[in-house]
């Protein structure tokens, strides 16, 4: 089965949810299903950016997996990070993701 | 009168002047959604279309030759609105001469922190600018080339 995630919340969502469940489990092989895509809503962005060391980890999953990293544009803007984000990663909105994944997309999305 | 250098993000042909100013995306694209909400102006741009659906036009108000309003009808991608907007504030107030002189480059140097892969907007909005600046010369000529005959 092919996933997306979309990170929407911004309680424990990247420190505890991607880091230390979805990452080590992408990075051993053993998620259980193709993740084609990542998508991140605010706070969420700044993982995306060059340098923070849960995004380092994903950059290395992303290139291997081939998976899409994309964060919100607005949110990226907002927080003046938008042109900080590490090679690989985009932003964009709802028409970008999309066409993004429409490639290869997903069997469901699940946001967290 | 203080004259503030380019490096800190004036121009510094226009030094002070709204609309030169290096501005963020996030403070345009909230101007650019208030003016896209106004009155449409008399001279009507060109619909300029670019990738994932997006659109831009352009309306003037034009007197003597120079830009004396701007509005606009966008698609809602922040980048594209944010250039539509520093692009409107740029050009109001010059001539449409100085307007249409206006390049992608100026306008991407307007806007700080657009990544590279969203900067092809400058180019849409500058196409959908040289369309009404074009729209309105033919529909007010330069008063300086019209003849009088006796």
């Amino acid at each position: 089965m092919k996933v997306a995630y979309i990170f929407a919340t911004q309680k424990h969502t990247i420190s505890y949810v991607l880091a230390k469940m979805v990452l080590p489990q992408l990075e051993e092989d053993r998620h259980g299903a193709d993740v084609v895509g990542m998508f991140f809503f605010e706070d969420n962005a700044y993982v995306l950016v060059k340098g923070n060391p849960i995004g380092e980890r994903l950059q290395r999953v992303a290139q291997e997996k081939g998976m899409l990293l994309m964060a919100c544009d607005q949110c990226c803007y907002e927080r003046e990070i938008a042109d900080k984000l590490f090679e690989g990663a985009e932003i964009g909105c709802f028409p970008d993701l999309y066409k993004a994944l429409s490639g290869n997309p997903p069997d469901q999305v699940i946001t967290l | 009168v203080t004259s503030v250098p380019p490096e800190q993000g004036k121009d510094a042909a226009h030094p002070g002047r709204p609309g030169t100013r290096r501005r963020s995306v996030d403070e345009c694209f909230d101007l650019g959604l208030r003016r896209r909400g106004g009155p449409w102006l008399p001279v009507s741009g060109p619909i300029c279309a670019g990738g994932n659906g997006l659109e831009l036009q352009f309306c003037l108000d034009v007197a003597d030759g120079t830009v004396r309003r701007v509005s606009f009808k966008v698609t809602t991608c922040i980048t594209l609105v944010a250039y539509a907007e520093a692009l409107a504030e740029r050009v109001t107030g010059i001539s449409l001469r100085d307007a249409i002189r206006v390049t992608p480059s100026d306008l991407v140097k307007s806007l700080s922190g657009v990544p590279s892969s969203k900067q092809d907007r400058a180019v849409l909005a500058i196409r959908a600018l040289q369309g009404v600046i074009c729209e309105a010369a033919r529909e007010t000529p330069n008063p300086s080339s019209r003849r009088t005959y006796p």
